[in-house]
């Protein structure tokens, strides 16, 4: 079927144009929309308008599902010049809601009614019953923060658990386990946790303790991370330094200005018998949005004299913490 | 080499199944495969690209696609649609955070067109862990009971120890073989079991 090679062809070929000249265009409209200078909105906007009639123009060749996804990205590129347009003139702010369409009527014949659960266990039990603990350390600021914030992980006897932190702003948490020599505190030690999600942390140090899973993390903005970890993602943030123990290799994406420490010695002693138990690669960074040969310039190691001592303000007073905290975090320096 | 190879070897083609592993980073899909396969889980990075992995199930062949789940990922799913019998989709049950997300992905994909008709598996992943999001809620979560275009199934599973992983396997091998080769349904069905 030589038509049909051929208009896959095509397609695939203005998939490639398409998302080239789309991403341009997105990278040129933000600059505009932060600097809020007016000098070219109107050839970005017939830009955007030629890219518009490209992708109409290609609606025979593409497939429903590239179609798409071309069709979301081209809204979401008119909505940002819509934005900028109208920020420029002066007019309030104001945010499209984008209502996902649902096409429900299309369904393959084949499969008329859902055999879904009949396979596997039955649900009698209505899902409101059983809601499942949820160990969350959130919206805090200016505060000293540790384990024994978070009522339901201290309850629990389970053996692993997992943890959301989220909304943080200037805190300092330290979530170490308790040290034993303080006898009657022996049996409130908690589950130790497996795994992490990290979002929206402003200004903040968090000192984590070594954990068996992984840690992902959205949104954090000049703070110092500290944690041992198997995998480690982290996701649109700024001035970060990260000091990791971890046997894979950790990534960053939609990321800038992160800097990579090893695991600090001092907490060596949270591992049995004081070493890790495998090689640290906390340098072997990959960044998934710079997929090339060259070196990433989202991320770095961090410098010797960039290196704080941490254990000096684990040890600080709480009333402290807010004269002392601006010290130990990344100093923010625009390139 | 005579007919009676080729023909064998034809039948044996019949008996592959090809799987697609996608999900949200971080849900463990490579753990889940690693550990079916009973290699090292404890040093495993985030996906970049593409892994597979051909084993063998019951009376089927799987080749298994485990595709990152990166965002700067996701747009190049789309190039490992093509000729899917299952879709497996994979869920950090602790992930709260992203489950409007988590559900927005699988509701984008159960639209295209190249995999209509492919079974649904949706792996609960991570229960293990304590305060994670049971099965039941996870099917709420990412509404399920509105998917009317793919038979499916969640099964809540761990791929740190393993448990519930061969079930979940074999659900979605019974359905891919009720489908596709009527005739040997028999053979494959008292391998499934009624309780997961």
């Amino acid at each position: 079927m030589p038509e049909a090679v051929t208009g896959l062809g095509e397609a695939a070929e203005f998939y490639t144009q398409f998302q080239a000249t789309r991403s341009a265009l997105t990278v040129t409209l933000e600059a505009q929309r932060l600097q809020m200078s007016q000098s070219s909105t109107q050839a970005l906007a017939s830009d955007v308008a030629k890219l518009r009639k490209s992708l109409v123009d290609a609606t025979t060749i593409l497939t429903a599902y590239d179609q798409r996804q071309c069709e979301e990205q081209m809204s979401a590129l008119e909505a940002l010049l819509a934005e900028i347009r109208a920020s420029s003139a002066q007019k309030p702010k104001f945010s499209f809601k984008r209502k996902a369409a649902q096409p429900a009527g299309i369904q393959p014949a084949s499969m008329p009614t859902r055999t879904g659960n009949e396979a596997v266990s039955a649900h009698a039990v209505p899902p409101q019953l059983l809601p499942s603990t949820f160990h969350t350390l959130s919206s805090h600021s200016h505060r000293s923060l540790s384990s024994q914030d978070i009522p339901t992980l201290r309850l629990s006897d389970s053996s692993q658990s997992g943890l959301t932190i989220a909304d943080l702003d200037h805190c300092l948490v330290d979530l170490r386990p308790a040290v034993p020599n303080d006898t009657a505190q022996v049996t409130l030690q908690p589950a130790p946790l497996t795994a992490l999600h990290i979002r929206n942390v402003l200004d903040s140090i968090l000192v984590l303790p070594p954990l068996k899973g992984s840690v992902i993390l959205h949104n954090v903005t000049r703070c110092v991370v500290v944690v041992g970890c198997h995998q480690f993602r982290m996701h649109t943030s700024t001035d970060v330094h990260v000091y990791l123990y971890i046997p894979s290799g950790p990534i960053i994406e939609d990321c800038s200005r992160v800097a990579f420490a090893p695991y600090p010695a001092f907490l060596r002693s949270m591992y049995p018998d004081g070493h890790f138990p495998l090689n640290n690669t906390y340098s072997a960074v990959q960044d998934f949005s710079h997929i090339r040969p060259t070196p990433s310039p989202n991320w770095s190691l961090l410098e010797d004299k960039a290196v704080v001592d941490l254990e000096a303000i684990l040890g600080l007073p709480a009333s402290d913490l807010n004269f002392a905290l601006p010290l130990y975090l990344p100093k923010t320096s625009p390139q | 080499m005579g007919l009676l190879t080729i023909i064998r070897k034809n039948r044996l083609k019949e008996k592959e199944m090809r799987m697609l592993f996608l999900g949200l980073d971080n849900a463990g899909k490579t753990t889940i495969l690693k550990k079916l396969n009973n290699e090292d889980i404890t040093s495993i990075s985030p996906t970049l690209g593409f892994n597979i992995k051909t084993f063998v199930h019951g009376r089927y062949t799987l080749n298994i696609w485990d595709v990152g789940g990166q965002r700067t990922l996701r747009p190049y799913w789309r190039n490992y649609f093509e000729q899917t019998d299952a879709l497996v989709w994979v869920v950090d049950s602790g992930d709260r955070l992203r489950m409007q997300d988590c559900k927005e992905e699988l509701h984008n994909l159960l639209q295209e067109d190249r995999l209509a008709g492919a079974s649904l598996l949706v792996f609960a992943n991570k229960q293990d862990i304590q305060g994670s999001m049971t099965d039941t809620e996870i099917e709420q979560a990412l509404d399920l009971p509105g998917i009317k275009s793919h038979e499916w199934s969640v099964v809540s599973c761990s791929a740190v120890t393993g448990k519930n992983l061969l079930q979940g396997l074999d659900w979605v091998v019974a359905n891919i073989a009720s489908r596709l080769y009527y005739g040997s349904i028999l053979d494959a069905s008292n391998r499934t079991g009624s309780s997961v």
